[in-house]
C-alpha cells in the first residue's frame, strides 16, 4: 500500500523531467487503498477535471502550496476524474501546458457511487473537492468547494 | 495537538456549516415553487393536476456531465410524462459566474435542442436551496400521496455520464417503475460526480 504510494510520488515526481508521457490510472481498489494510507503525513488528496472551471482556477495555488509545502510532513495527490477516454487528448497535454509537477493520478471507476461515499459521506460528487487526513492523528477534513491559497496554507497549518 | 486539531476542526466545520443549506431528504414533504420558463411563462407543480408526480432535474447550460445527460432527460420526459412523471428541468446557476447559463442562452438550448419538458430559471437560487441541490445534474423524484409531494429519490440518473450504453443502473427510470408499479424504489439515494451548482457571491 505503501510502496503503490511512494511509486505513484516518485512516478510523477519525475515527471517533468519525463514529460509526462503517461497517467497512473487507479481503480476503485487503489482509491481505497490511497484513503487508507497509515502514515503519519497530512495527506492532501484533490479531486478535480480537466472540464471543471473552478477546479482549473484552483490549481496554480495549488501547485504554489505544493512546492512550498514540506514534503515530509505534507502529501499531495490530484486524482484527476477526467473521463478516461480523454486522458490522452485532454489531461495529458493540459498538465505539459501548465507545467505542473504535482503528483497526478486518473480514475478509472466511473461508476461513482461506488466510492464517493468513501471519499466522505456529506460529498455530494461536486468538484472540486479536496480531502485532507492522517489517519495517524485521527485527521479528517473535506472540503467541497474551490479553495484559493490563503484557504490552503491556513486549512494545512491548522490541520499540522 | 489533539485538542488543537479538534478546535480547528470545529471552526472549519463551523465555518462549512454557513455555507450549507437546509436540504430535502427522501421522505421529506417537498414545497411548490414558482418559476419562469423559458417561454416567459412561470410554472408551479400546482399547474400539473393530473400528475402523479415529478422528475425535477437541476441542470445547467455549460457543465459537461449536464450535457452528457442532455438527450437522457429529454428520453426520460417522453418515456415517463406520459405515464403521469413529466421532467422538469431547472437551471440555478449564477449567470455572471457562467454568462452560458443566462436565461437568454437557456432559450437557445431549449429551442435548439427541442426540449419538451420546461426548463426553469431559478435566478434567486432559492429553489435549489430549498431542494438542496449541489450538482449538475441532480434529480429529484417526487411522488404524489395524500395531496402531497414526497422525495422518493435523490440523486443520479444513472451509472454511466460518459456513456449511457454502458449504464447498468438507471436509477431515475428504476425508480419511476417501482413507482408505477405501487412499490417503493429499491435505490433512493445515489451520488456522482457532477460541476457544482454556480452560487451567487454572497
Amino acid at each position: 500500500m505503501k510502496a503503490f504510494f511512494i511509486v505513484c510520488i516518485v512516478f510523477f515526481g519525475s515527471a517533468s523531467v519525463i514529460q509526462a508521457q503517461e497517467i497512473r490510472k487507479i481503480s476503485k481498489s487503489e482509491l481505497s487503498e490511497i484513503l487508507k494510507n497509515p502514515s503519519d503525513k497530512l495527506h492532501v488528496v484533490n479531486f478535480w477535471a480537466t472540464w471543471c472551471g473552478p477546479c482549473v482556477k484552483e490549481l496554480p495555488d495549488f501547485q504554489k502550496v505544493v512546492n512550498a509545502a514540506d514534503n515530509q510532513k505534507v502529501d499531495f495527490l490530484f486524482i484527476s476524474l477526467d473521463f478516461p477516454s480523454d486522458a490522452e487528448k485532454k489531461l495529458v497535454p493540459f498538465l505539459k501546458k501548465n507545467n505542473y509537477t504535482f503528483s497526478v493520478c486518473l480514475m478509472t471507476e466511473t461508476d461513482y457511487n461506488a466510492w464517493i461515499d468513501e471519499v466522505d459521506q456529506a460529498w455530494q460528487g461536486n468538484i472540486p473537492a479536496t480531502l485532507f487526513f492522517n489517519k495517524a492523528r485521527n485527521v479528517h477534513h473535506f472540503v467541497g468547494e474551490p479553495m484559493d491559497k490563503p484557504q490552503l496554507v491556513k486549512t494545512i497549518q491548522t490541520l499540522l | 495537538m489533539k485538542t488543537r486539531t479538534l478546535f480547528a476542526g470545529l471552526i472549519l466545520g463551523l465555518f462549512l456549516f454557513t455555507g450549507a443549506q437546509a436540504q430535502y431528504k427522501v421522505g421529506d414533504v417537498v414545497s411548490d415553487f414558482s418559476l419562469k420558463n423559458v417561454d416567459n411563462k412561470n410554472v408551479s407543480l400546482a399547474q400539473y393536476a393530473s400528475a402523479k408526480g415529478f422528475i425535477v432535474v437541476f441542470t445547467c447550460n455549460t457543465c459537461p456531465f449536464a450535457m452528457k445527460y442532455e438527450s437522457r432527460v429529454e428520453e426520460l420526459n417522453k418515456q415517463f410524462s406520459s405515464k403521469g412523471y413529466p421532467v422538469i428541468a431547472i437551471s440555478s446557476n449564477d449567470a455572471q459566474a457562467k454568462p452560458g447559463d443566462s436565461f437568454a442562452e437557456m432559450q437557445k438550448k431549449a429551442k435548439a435542442e427541442g426540449f419538451t419538458f420546461p426548463y426553469l430559471y431559478d435566478e434567486s437560487q432559492t429553489v435549489a436551496k430549498q431542494f438542496g441541490a449541489t450538482n449538475t445534474p441532480h434529480v429529484y423524484v417526487v411522488s404524489k400521496e395524500d395531496g402531497k409531494l414526497v422525495v422518493k429519490y435523490i440523486g443520479a440518473i444513472d451509472n454511466n455520464a460518459d456513456d449511457a450504453s454502458k449504464a447498468d443502473k438507471k436509477y431515475v427510470a428504476e425508480a419511476i417503475n417501482s413507482l408505477l408499479e405501487g412499490k417503493s424504489p429499491a435505490v433512493t439515494a445515489t451520488k456522482a460526480i457532477g460541476c457544482g451548482i454556480k452560487w451567487k457571491k454572497a
